[in-house]
This record gives C-alpha cells, structure tokens and sequence, in this order.
C-alpha cells in the first residue's frame, strides 16, 4: 500500500535534506522547525494498461458514444497528442501515447477509416525531433505515418493550415487547426502529469495559433490564476474552457482520452530522490554520493546529457475517454488521487530545488528564463487553496541559473534576455513594449516554423508564467546561482542556505517558518 | 625643451612590437624608439609659422599603434624622422596666453607654403592633400609624425596660422582636447550619407566610437543608432550620448537582427546542436530521397526540415550603415556581417594589415569606404534641424574659408559644447608620467576611463590637484580610490550589504572574494586608478 504525502518537521535528528540543483544535488541542513513536504508515493498502476485503454474506449464518459461507434469509413480522422513536454522525464517505452494510439487505430481500421492524419499538438513549442516522434508514438505508428507525410506537427503561424471559428462571450478569438477543426472527429490523446493539463486545454492551446493564444497567456491571466493547477480558480483555465465550448459549439467533434501516471519518476540506479532522506538505505547513500560525486567531475554538458537520457519508469493508473469536461473530471481527480499533500497554514519562507528539467527544455538546456518559470511558474503554482508561502514572503529557489541558452531551441529567449530583461522585469510594461515584436519577428517565426525553435514568444510567456508569484512575493533568492544572471532575473543571489535565509529574515522578521517542496516527484499541496 | 621624440631605430621598432604583443600594449616604452629628452627650442618656420605653447595634448589610438610597434607600414613614407607625436593639441600664445587654439594637424599645401593648391585642397579637403610630401617642410601627413613642426607631446609646437582655431571662452582647456577626435568623428559620420530613416551601428566605444556617437545622434539623428560597447562605463555613456540600443560586442549581431527585422544565416556547426537532432537531420534527408517519387507531401514537410540552425553568424539583411571604430580583423569581419546588401561600412578605427573574408562585400555589394581626418563638411549632409551649424568660423584666419566653406573643426567646437564631450576627458598625466600615461591609454576601457592626454606645462602638477584632472601616480591611486569602482574592505562589506546579497562580514568577505566584483588590494588599486576616471553625468544627451 502507497504512502501518501508527508510532511516532516525537521528536528535535531534530521538527516541533511536534498535539494536538487540543475544537473546535481545539495545536502542542506534546515532550520529545527522547517516543514518538508515529500510526495505521495507512487500509487499502483494498471494492470493492463492496453485493456484498460480499450474499456476507456467503449464505454465513454459524457455524452459520448463509444469510439466505435464514432469511426466510419470515408470519414476524416485526426489524432492529436501531447507533444514532447509531456511527461517528464520522458517515459520509458512503451509510451502512453504509443499504447493508446494504437488502440485508436486498430478501431479505426477495423472501420475501414483510410484517411487518418496524426498531428503532434505542438501549440507555440518546438517542432518535435524523429526520434523524439518516434519514442513517444512507437515504431509502428511512425513508421505508418510519418514517410507518407501523415504525421504532422501542428504549425501556429501557417494561414493556410489554421481556420477562425469565431470569438468567445468575452471576445477571445478562437483559431486552431484547420485539419483537426474540419475533420469529422478529432481525437486528442493526453497525458496528464498535473492538474494543470488535459480538458479544453488540449484543443484550445496545443492547436491554436498565437492570436487565440495571446488571449489567455498574458500578465492579467497568470496573475489571476490562483493557482492554475486549480481549474476552479484559474483564469488561464476560464479562458480555454470558454474556448473550448466555442469550438464544440462551431461543430468540432472532440473525442477525449486522458491518461494519468504516478510519480514513479526516477530509474532504480537514482532511487534515492524519490525516498525520504532518513530511510535511504545504504544502496541509497553509495547511490547518492557515486552520482554527486561523479557529476561533480564531469563538464555540464556531459551531465546534461546523462539527465536527459534518463527514462521515467511512469506508469498508466487511469486512463478516460469520451466527452473532454467529464473526461477532465474524471481525469484531475485521479492526478489528486496521487499527488495531493494536506498541508495546514502557509509559511514565510518556500524553498525548492530545481531539477535539470522542465517542459520547455527536453533534451536542451534549462536556461534562466526557465529556471524562474519552473520555479515561480510551476513549483510555486503547486497549489490549491492557498500558496505555500504567505503573501510577501521569500522564495528560495536552488538552482546554477547559468547564463547560458540553447541557440537552436530558444533564440529568442537569448534576446529576451538580453534585450527585455535589461529594461524591465515586470511582466505588464514587459507585454506591452515588447510582445508584439517578437511574436511577430519573423526571423523567429521562421525558425519555429522551420527550425527547432520555439515561438518567438514563448520566453515572455515564461515570464508570465511567474506573474501570480512575483505579485506575491517580496523576494526571491537563488542559491547557488550564476550572479550576473540572477540579477538580469532580478532576483538575489546568494551562495549558501545560511546566508539565503539571512537574506530572507530581512524581509520576512527573524523567526520565519521554512517549508520545503521536496520535489519532484511531483506533489499538489491543499493548503488550509 | 623637453619633448617625447620617437626616433628611426628598427631594433626598437622591433623591440617594441614583440615586447607590447608580450607585456600588453603601452607597456613597452622603455627600450623602444619613444624617450623623453631635451630637444632645441623650435622656431617659426616662416612668418606664416608660430610657435606655441603645448597645454593638452590627447593620446589618440594612433599613437598608441605607434609607440606598440603596430602602425602599417604604409606610413613609413609618410612620416619624417625623428618626430615629436601628438596631433590631439590645445595650446596658447606664450606671450598671450589667453589666446587659445586648437591645431587642425593635417599638413596640406597651405602649411606646406605651396602656392598652387591641389585640387582637394582648393575644396577645402585638407586631410586629402596631394603635396603631403612635399613644401617647405618634411613628409608627415600631420603634425605629431613630421620632424619640422614637433608635436603636443612637447612643451612647443610650430603650427601654420591656417592650422588654428581659437578656442571660444565657452570651452575650457580640458574640454577642448576633445575637439580632434570629435572632427575625425563629424567626418566619418557626414561622408557615409547617412539618412534619418537609417538604422546604424557603431562598432566600438572609445573615444572614437562615443564621439561618432555623438555626431551621428547630433547632427544626423537617424532612425535608430546600435552601439557596441564593451565595459560598463562605455555602455552607460553610449546610454548617454543617445544610443538606442547599447549591447556588448557578442550580442551586436542579435541586436542589429532585432532592430532592422532581419534574418539571419545560422551555423551548422553548433557544438550545442545536439546528436539527435544531426541525426534527424541525416535520416530526414534519406527519407526524403526514397519517398521523393511517391510522395510529394512528405517531401514539402522534410524541405522544412532541412534547417537545424545554429547561433546566427551574418544577417541577411541588417544596418544601412555600420560605423567601425576599431579597425581590427575580428570589427571588419563584424561589421560584414551586420551591414544590409548595398549597405555601407565606415572604417574610422586605423586598421593595419588585417585578413578577412570579402565575399561577403563582393557578393552583397557592400561600399567599404575609409575615413581619415577633417576638411570641409557638406551642410546638405547635416540632417538634423536642431543642430545650429555655427555661422562664424573660429579660424584664426577665416577668410582661408573660401565660398562659406564648413569647417569640420567648427563643427566639433560646437559639438563639444553642446554635449560637454570635454567630460570624456578621463585622465591628464603630466609628461614626465608619460609611460603610465600610455598604459593607462591602453587599458582604458577597463579602468573605466575614455580619453587620456598628457601635459607638458611645468606646472601641471599642481594644477591638477587643484582643478583640473592631471595627476601624479599617487593621486592615480588616491582618486581611484575615492571614486565610486574602488572599494576598501569597509565598502565591500556595505556594497555586499546593500544589494541584499551579503549577510555577515565573514559571508560578505567569502562571497566577495568569490564575485567578479570584489578586489583585493592590488585590484583595489588598480582598478581605483582606472575609475578615477570616470566620466561624470554631465556628459549630455543632446537630440
């Protein structure tokens, strides 16, 4: 029987905690008195996962008939799936979305559809590598579609490929794809690893363009999602479900299935970052210091690329289909199932390790911009209820924050960087001096189109992303960063846990409450 | 009197280019051609010569190429040995030393006595003259690299009357140092022709560069200006001097990108690029030669993919005109490669033997065009209807200016005013410091400093304690220190303090050791030295 989620008051006898930091690890002494939240432990998964895919199928949620009953022949079928964000680390084959497309075609053929076309739902991220196509769809899939030019990424700035379906109640304009929007069923295949993806989502932001986008990623939306992992109290989340019932509404027939995973997230030989620190074994210690030790010793990159090599061993604990809002339903009260955390009160002081990965920078490197999405954006907005961390408290985030970028991948963030971050740092004068520029450079348009890149928006929304925590928060510390690049973020650096929570008491008093997010594994806290 | 003369000597013309490649430039003075020494007391060469009193004389980039042993050898011809250097010259009448001039250096067929201008000097065009080696006296294109006229790193210099320029009681002494290289900058920016819907780019940010700024922004005013700057200071003063966008020398290229909407040409041989996307690459390729006869779709979607693009190396499109205030291999190579096709180039920097690649010119059909000197100015060219373009010339003898010429040199007098540029003035040295001079010269933009001259008035000394900004290697090190950059422990522990970063002394102590910032003492006083240079805030922002 799993675990669910602890929390640990550190005392005298406390081990050392670990912090990640970027490609290696910190041992960290807190404070008598810190809370440490460490996840739930990762909930059994499904016996048979193609089985259980195959009952999702035929007996939907909603309104929805059964897959079968929806496929004809002459029909025109699109399948759309989370691109390579989705999950992270990246799963060890068999792919979900490898087991329920195939599931999805082996109905369709039995129906006789000829005319299938799978579009990886990419919405302003880069393009997605083969092989990258090819891990997450399977060898037979890709080797089916994609030398007929029947596997495509969908490609925000193409007119001809994106059709207007109109504008919502609140005048947002709704544009997605035009071979997903005109085909007679649209299926969208999901992952969802946290509360924040899946429902109208999918649709409404994987395939739109950058003018139905630009509606809802924007400083007012993030600073009034609280949190956006919280449907319920998440503009971001008003917004494309507002979206998504126009384009139910405009006769896009949507077929939802959602999968979730449990937070089984690292191999065996790095088992030690998912257990609790006083219960490693003796195979966790020699694991902890053998990885620290040799990371320590090898160049960046080649530590990077041990990370990024790595393959989840996730597995499928639910799987849904049907109609996307009962679909959702279902589908955010199974990642609660696993990942919620009860916690009592906030506290003055939130700390975090960051690890080497977030969404935007698989098999790339998690430059500065991303370092605080991750932080501010992601970690800070694991919540419901309330923030972990009281308004105008601290932040401390443990992170190298190197200045450095992936040119293929993020070239505009090079600029934003450089160029944008120089200026300001608030996220208002930010969208309205400068957005509109580079979404429409099309220098960057034509490397996301063409290249490996994303969009050349995308670093500001990084920046919104932080908006809800940078309104919150008085300060916040990296430890252990690069100084010149924390500053451009405009944040403080600080080299020790000691001198972070020094710097802190300077804002928050002297005898402030610590927590820390022991993660990932992932976990979403109910705060009270 | 005494004078730094340099001297024909190939063993230390030698010495001094091996030893400034080893020491660094400015620091090998000591066995190479240039001494201090007592030469004879100059006279007027004719009654059209006078002999004037050195009080401020600048150290251009030139002479510093001079002293290091790194000047081309195209000069040897035109220079006359032994010679006093300095061009960048203030200096008074000895027996009235209110009447202050500056020297327009180039030794044209006026100075030279001959009767029959040349063609460019009858226009005016002074710094193109065809009898540069020839007249009444020695080759030497300007004064300061010709043996009969010495040169401001003297106590006296010989100037022809059609040389001078007075100096208007608005400028002081220090501040007219700047007029020189601010003449050399209004005519680098007037001849590239220059509109006001341009986007231009200034390569460099020393004096030339600031001083091109200035003009460019002054007297032109174009659509948007991008300047590279490598240090701290100079970004600040580009801010000031009106740049648009100031980046540092590894980001011109993205910046210039953004500014004119351009798309760049990427490298393939990104070490960053990763395997797998080589490999994607390599495999889409194959594919998409085995499915070409069948598929045209597939092919459409692989011709995308056939961009795996690196960090940007040149533009497609770019600036209409760059100006390149350095002169070097690696700045002309720059500048290629962020000038639009049809685009011009500027080379103000004195460049020596340098190989690039000019396919990019050829083929984009780039116009390279130098830019030496002063003459006359084209009015039509001065674009900007705010500049008031002064309407009596300050030549001692104005009536050389036939049919209204416009004087460059008028032009940077007023150009000085208007922007206080004499604030670029970092550091005066008086002569006998001259080595410390030039190192400092050389190391300017990381001292934090812009223009260092030197003075040869005996009483400089006390002087620069007083007022103005000559000083003694202690007072280097005891301004340095009182100035902003230079920090003892005690303003380590409160910087550390204030930006947040530092808690206790013992941290602040660690953590500055660890930071770029911090200095020991040694740094202390080094850099302490560079920033007493600084320039202050009046440095004016002029549209």
């Amino acid at each position: 029987m799993p675990r669910p989620g602890f929390i640990h008051e550190v005392d005298s006898s406390s081990p050392p905690t670990l912090f990640w930091h970027g490609e290696g690890f910190r041992l960290e002494r807190l404070p008598k008195g810190s809370r440490v939240l460490y996840a739930p432990e990762p909930l059994e998964p499904l016996a048979d996962p193609t089985a259980a895919i195959r009952t999702s199928l035929e007996h939907p949620l909603g309104d929805s008939k059964p897959l079968s009953e929806l496929l004809f022949a002459d029909m025109k079928l699109t399948i759309a799936f989370d691109d390579v964000s989705l999950p992270l680390p990246a799963m060890k084959a068999p792919d979900v979305r490898q087991l329920v497309i195939e599931s999805v075609l082996e109905l369709a053929a039995s129906a006789g559809v000829d005319d299938v076309v799978l579009i990886a739902a990419l919405a302003l991220h880069r393009r997605m590598t083969d092989d990258e196509l090819r891990h997450a769809l399977g060898s037979r899939v890709f080797d089916s579609f994609a030398p007929h030019g029947l596997l495509l990424q969908h490609d925000a700035e193409d007119p001809s490929a994106l059709i207007h379906l109109g504008k919502t109640d609140e005048g947002e304009d709704v544009e997605i794809n035009k071979r997903a929007a005109e085909s007679d069923l649209l299926i969208y295949v999901n992952i969802n690893l946290v509360a924040m993806d899946g429902g109208h989502k999918s649709v409404a932001t994987g395939l739109a363009s950058y003018q139905s986008i630009r509606h809802h990623h924007n400083p007012n939306t993030m600073v009034n999602s609280k949190s956006f992992m919280d449907q319920h109290h998440s503009e971001l989340h008003s917004s494309n479900w507002r979206m998504g019932r126009l384009i139910a509404k405009s006769g896009v027939k949507i077929f939802q299935i959602e999968s979730t995973l449990n937070t089984n997230t690292f191999p065996e030989s790095f088992g030690f970052l998912q257990k609790r620190e006083w219960e490693w074994a003796l195979k966790d210690r020699a694991g902890y210091i053998a990885s620290s030790k040799a990371l320590q010793k090898v160049p960046g990159k080649v530590a990077r690329s041990i990370f990024h090599s790595i393959r989840a061993p996730h597995a499928m604990t639910s799987v849904q289909a049907g109609e996307v809002e009962a679909v959702h339903a279902q589908t955010t009260q199974n990642v609660l199932k696993q990942q919620n955390i009860e916690v009592q009160g906030q506290s003055d002081i939130l700390t975090m390790g960051l690890p080497f990965i977030c969404p935007y920078n698989v098999n790339s490197i998690m430059n500065p911009i991303l370092v605080a999405c991750l932080g501010l954006g992601y970690f800070f907005n694991l919540y419901r209820g309330k923030p972990l961390v009281r308004k105008g408290g601290v932040v401390i985030i443990s992170h190298p924050t190197r200045w450095e970028f992936h040119p293929v991948h993020h070239p505009s963030y090079i600029d934003f960087f450089e160029e944008v971050l120089a200026d300001t740092k608030d996220p208002v004068e930010i969208a309205n001096k400068y957005e509109v520029s580079y979404a429409q450079d099309p220098w960057y348009r034509h490397l996301y189109r063409t290249s490996y890149a994303y969009h050349g928006v995308h670093p500001f929304y990084m920046w919104y992303w932080c908006a809800h925590a940078l309104d919150h928060l008085s300060k916040v510390i990296i430890l252990g960063g690069d100084r010149k690049s924390v500053e451009r973020l405009g944040f403080i650096p600080a080299s020790t846990l000691t001198d972070a929570l020094e710097i802190a008491k300077h804002y928050v008093g002297n005898d402030p409450t610590i927590t820390h997010l022991h993660a990932p594994p992932i976990m979403m806290a109910n705060v009270s | 009197m005494k004078a730094l003369l340099y001297e024909r000597n190939l063993l230390k013309f030698a010495y001094s280019n091996v030893a400034s490649s080893v020491l660094g430039s400015g620091r090998a003075l000591r066995h190479g051609p240039l001494q201090l020494t007592e030469i004879d007391f100059p006279t007027p060469i004719n009654s059209q010569w006078e002999v004037l009193e050195v009080i401020y004389c600048g150290i251009c980039g030139s002479d510093l190429a001079t002293i290091d042993g790194k000047s081309s050898r195209y000069f040897e011809e035109l220079v006359s040995f032994p010679f006093v250097p300095g061009h960048e010259i203030v200096a008074r009448r000895q027996s009235s030393p209110t009447d202050r001039f500056v020297i327009e250096p180039v030794l044209s067929c006026r100075v030279r006595s001959i009767d029959e201008l040349c063609d460019n000097c009858k226009r005016g065009d002074n710094g193109s003259c065809l009898n540069i080696t020839s007249g009444v006296i020695a080759p030497g294109i300007q004064t300061g690299y010709c043996a009969d006229t010495c040169g401001g790193f003297g106590e006296y210099v010989r100037a022809h009357q059609s040389q001078l320029y007075r100096i208007p009681n608005t400028i002081d002494d220090k501040s007219s140092i700047m007029i020189e290289p601010t003449a050399c900058a209004i005519h680098a920016v007037l001849q590239a022709g220059i509109t006001r819907t341009d986007a231009v780019a200034i390569i460099g940010a020393g004096t030339l560069g600031l001083t091109c700024l200035s003009a460019l922004r002054n007297l032109v005013d174009p659509r948007i200006i991008i300047a590279s700057a490598k240090y701290d200071t100079q970004k600040q003063l580009c801010r000031k001097l009106g740049a648009d966008i100031v980046t540092a020398p590894d980001g011109l290229l993205r910046a210039v990108r953004r500014a004119t909407n351009s798309s760049a040409i990427g490298s393939t041989k990104d070490p960053l690029l990763t395997a797998q996307h080589k490999s994607t690459l390599s495999k889409t390729l194959t594919l998409a030669s085995s499915y070409a006869t069948d598929n045209s779709s597939y092919m459409a979607n692989s011709r995308n993919l056939r961009l795996p693009v690196g960090p940007p190396r040149s533009l497609v499109g770019g600036c209409d005109v760059v100006i390149d205030c350095v002169g070097t291999e690696q700045s002309l190579t720059n500048s290629l490669s962020i000038v639009r096709p049809r685009g011009t180039i500027v080379l103000v920097g004195m460049p020596s033997n340098v190989t690039i690649d000019l396919a990019p010119l050829w083929q984009r059909e780039v116009r390279l065009i130098g830019s030496y000197a002063y003459g006359s100015e084209d009015r039509s060219k001065i674009l900007n209807p705010s500049f008031q373009v002064p309407k009596v010339s300050n030549r001692l003898l104005p009536e050389l200016n036939s049919q209204g010429e416009l004087r460059t040199f008028d032009l940077a007098i007023e150009l000085v005013r208007r922007c206080s540029l004499g604030e670029l003035v970092s550091c005066i040295y008086p002569i006998e410091r001259y080595s410390q001079a030039f190192e400092h010269c050389a190391q300017a933009g990381i001292r934090g400093s812009v223009k260092i001259a030197l003075s040869p008035l005996k009483q400089v000394k006390e002087r620069g304690l007083s007022s103005d900004k000559a000083v003694g290697s202690k007072q280097v090190k005891e301004r340095g220190l009182s100035s902003d950059k230079a920090v003892g422990s005690k303003q380590v522990k409160e910087r550390g303090s204030a930006s947040g970063s530092a808690v206790s002394s013992k941290q602040v102590k660690e953590r500055g050791l660890s930071s770029d910032k911090a200095v020991g003492s040694k740094q202390v006083k080094e850099r302490g030295s560079a920033s007493g240079s600084a320039v202050s805030s009046k440095v004016s922002k002029v549209r």
